[in-house]
């Protein structure tokens, strides 16, 4: 070996232990006591009766969300439960009059149409529901966020106007056709009445999508209304009849839209002309909906939920032994119904634990903060049970971020398009409130003691 | 410098960098206690057990060797372990890199050598991982715990040595102990109701000693050496307050070399140490070892070792044998240095069984 190659041989070695210091592996298993360290994780598990203290209730009558500004119409009809009706308004038309014959710039007006097409999207529907069956009715152009169900006017349209009933599951039934002028999709498709409904499951949810066909004589073009028209939407069905539209408010919604093929007279001779589709958002238009009977008073108790949509605040007092010097693993609010879940049996919704930002009663303002997700629970409406939220996040973001109110939201969340909103439902939960000595809400508390590190 | 010694320098440098400083050869019995004690042996002497380091200037142990250090020296040594624990349920192995020592001396006339460096007194590395089942609001959820710590102290010495006569050599120096450990306690849950969780801090560690030794040589072919050190305490602190004192133990050593010719050498040496004042689980130790050398230019050495660990469980300090083997190169005229060792260590306590292997590459550089 010559005196070179026995260098690099040398260097190579050394060169390959000089890369292995890079690496360790140091992980062992432990053979506590003995072979492990004297420190030890210790977990604490403590319910706090008094913890929670000063909540209150927030949002009726007039609620954080309101029936004229919530994000779907809902149409119920509950014998002995309430019965709810979706009342809309559509916008104005574009066009009233056209040119007859360009380029002569004199205009004519546009004729009666020859159909009407209103389109709803059925955002929600109570599964259970056989025979589920849409009423709709004309309705006065005075409908707006004042009307009530006991309306003179409004009740008396529902009692007499009706334009048309259309079975879903009817509907549903027929076979499919390929719709390229209306729905620009595959519907179900009536072709004695024009009705055509397509089911959507892109948001993951089962959305329908309803077409109705009207002629002139039930939605006329009336001119002096700027080619306004006001709809009610009512529900039936053999049991739990219950539906939400989609109104204007619903972000990633589809509220509903009429679609006018009027006629023309050019010169003689009568042409078609499709108006742009007017929507019940934007100036002139409305939707909302009715119910009877309204929001139940706010009491002592805790409520959440329903529509106008209430919230309730929780103070905390968590102690600052716990807060400020343990690492809390699990926290856990439990709520005692002072009632039953309200709502269509079947339906369910989110109960949402928020950090507040700031503490100002009603006005309180949830913490906007994307990386700290609400903690939350499900609620089945009809269960009686004691609900447990997991607010370990909540307790968690109140350990690192002194400055927050120990302030804790309860609001109602619903999924629907798939986004978290809220006001979607009539179902409410109410719970006992620290004013309730034994049934006052509780926090369960599970953490680990600071650990005092061996030398 | 010699265009030989540009990539030897260069490798001191990456060693020194890709390695962890300040580590040693670490041990789960150390858990017990304050640790796992460093070696301050050099390379070369490692790969005689030990046995030539009271003769060794490139070792930490003995500072009267220096005294015939006859150049500007710069040494650093590099060790992986792979290490066998071997419970009574199970084996497993960890690995590790450690940079156990590094030193720096040179003449500085009138027949004083002065030096300084630093080295591993107490490994402080380890990572243990348990599992276990906590039961929690009336329900068993698996857990899995786990314990970090790392970090080591070290031992940062200043030494000087003079050549009192032909046949006697005296050194003394003072150390310096500091060093931190970043220690981590951390708990993880299978039931995703529960947030895992950690929590971290980091200790430091200082304490003070003082050394004295001296090497005769009755006979030319013999060398008789004889070192004392004490320590005073080790404190530990945590974010600034004090958390513990531990009394450091006090160490007494001797050695015998002889070379009967030019191309063979044997030492022995022995050490005792008073580690069982240091607290809970710690006892004396009495440490033996013996080694040759054997060739001149890329010699054969060998060597064994025998003796105690100070901490362990039981009852009963952990016996400890090893067996080493190792070589060395020289270049450019004896101005660099590179030292091969491989060591195989076994180790048996209450409860555990260890089995090292540890390859050591050592560097010297003179200038």
């Amino acid at each position: 070996m010559t005196l070179l190659v026995r260098r690099l041989a040398v260097l190579g070695v050394v060169a390959v232990v000089a890369v292995l210091a890079c690496t360790e592996d140091l992980t062992a298993p432990g053979r506590c006591d003995d072979f492990c360290p004297p420190e030890k994780i210790v977990l604490h598990d403590t319910i706090l009766d008094s913890a929670i203290t000063r909540d209150s209730a927030y949002g009726r009558p007039i609620g954080y969300v309101d029936p004229p500004g919530a994000p779907v119409m809902l149409a119920e009809s509950l014998p002995g439960v309430r019965t709810s009706r979706a009342i809309f308004r559509f916008n104005p038309v574009a066009l009233l009059r056209r040119v007859i014959a360009p380029p002569d710039t004199t205009t004519g007006p546009l004729l009666q149409p020859d159909s009407v097409f209103v389109a709803l999207r059925i955002v929600r529907r109570e599964a259970k529901a056989t025979n589920l069956t849409i009423h709709v009715y004309r309705l006065p152009l005075t409908i707006d966020s004042t009307t009530t169900f006991s309306d003179p006017t409004v009740s008396d349209s529902f009692a007499t106007a009706l334009l048309r009933s259309v079975n879903i599951d009817t509907l549903l039934a027929r076979p499919k056709i390929r719709d390229s002028v209306i729905a620009n999709d595959t519907v179900h498709f009536d072709s004695t009445t024009g009705d055509r409904i397509v089911m959507d499951t892109v948001t993951g949810q089962v959305q329908y999508r309803l077409i109705l066909k009207f002629d002139s004589l039930a939605v006329p073009f009336d001119t002096t209304d700027s080619g306004r028209v006001a709809l009610g939407v009512r529900v039936t069905a053999d049991s739990f009849a219950s539906i939400s539209l989609s109104a204007s408010e619903q972000f990633n919604g589809q509220p509903p839209s009429i679609l006018w093929f009027n006629r023309f007279d050019s010169l003689g001779t009568i042409v078609s002309f499709r108006q742009a589709p007017r929507s019940t958002g934007g100036p002139g238009a409305f939707d909302g909906f009715v119910t009877t009977p309204g929001p139940t008073a706010l009491d002592s108790n805790l409520l959440v939920g329903g529509l106008p949509e209430a919230r309730s605040l929780l103070r905390l007092n968590v102690p600052r032994s716990i807060l400020d010097s343990t690492q809390i693993v699990r926290a856990t609010l439990i709520l005692i119904p002072s009632d039953s879940v309200r709502g269509v049996p079947s339906d369910s919704f989110e109960l949402l634990a928020h950090a507040a930002a700031v503490d100002f009663g009603a006005k309180t303002s949830i913490l906007a903060d994307p990386t700290l997700s609400p903690d939350s629970t499900i609620m089945r409406v009809g269960l009686p049970d004691t609900v447990r939220i997991e607010v370990t996040n909540l307790l968690r973001r109140w350990q690192v971020d002194t400055m927050l109110p120990r302030t804790m939201v309860l609001q109602q969340g619903v999924h629907l398009s798939g986004f978290l909103q809220n006001g979607v439902t009539l179902a409410e939960a109410r719970f006992y409130s620290s004013r309730a000595a034994l049934q006052r809400p509780r926090l369960r508390i599970t953490y680990i003691p600071r650990i005092t590190f061996a030398p | 410098m010699s265009r030989a010694l540009h990539p030897l320098a260069l490798l001191v440098a990456l060693i020194g960098i890709l390695a962890r400083p300040l580590g040693a050869q670490d041990s789960q019995f150390g858990m017990s206690g304050l640790g796992t004690p460093g070696r301050f042996e050099s390379v070369r002497s490692r790969a005689t057990g030990g046995a030539f380091a009271p003769f060794d200037a490139l070792s930490a142990l003995v500072d009267a060797p220096l005294a015939w250090a006859d150049h500007l020296t710069i040494s650093s040594g590099n060790a992986t372990s792979y290490r066998a624990l071997d419970f009574p349920d199970g084996r497993t192995w960890v690995r590790a890199t450690r940079f156990p020592v590094l030193g720096l001396s040179g003449p500085i006339g009138h027949g004083i050598t002065v030096g300084g460096g630093f080295a591993t007194y107490l490994d402080k590395s380890f990572d243990v991982s348990t599992r276990d089942t906590v039961v929690i609001r009336g329900v068993p959820v698996p857990v899995t715990d786990r314990y970090t710590s790392d970090g080591a102290v070290a031992d940062l010495r200043v030494t000087a040595a003079a050549r009192i006569s032909q046949k006697l050599f005296v050194g003394a120096g003072v150390h310096l102990l500091t060093g931190s450990a970043r220690v981590r306690a951390g708990r993880d849950f299978a039931d995703s109701s529960y947030v895992d969780t950690f929590e971290a801090s980091e200790l430091s560690y200082d304490g003070f000693g003082a050394s004295a030794s001296l090497v005769a040589v009755p006979v030319p072919s013999l060398r008789v050496a004889a070192f004392l050190r004490s320590d005073s305490r080790l404190r530990a602190r945590e974010n600034g307050t004090v958390l513990a004192r531990n009394d450091l133990p006090t160490t007494v050593g001797a050695g015998l070399r002889w070379q009967p010719g030019s191309r063979a050498a044997f030492a022995a040496s022995i050490v005792s140490q008073s580690w069982s004042s240091a607290g809970p689980n710690a006892y004396n130790t009495v440490n033996w070892s013996a080694g040759a050398e054997l060739g001149r230019g890329t010699p054969l050495r060998l060597g064994v070792r025998g003796g105690h660990l100070p901490f362990g469980p039981g009852g009963r300090a952990p016996s400890e044998f090893g067996l080493a083997g190792g070589t060395g190169f020289t270049f450019s005229e004896g101005r660099g240095l590179i030292d091969l060792s491989l060591e195989h260590l076994s180790r048996n306590g209450v409860g555990l069984r260890e089995r090292v292997w540890t390859f050591l590459v050592g560097i010297t550089v003179r200038p």
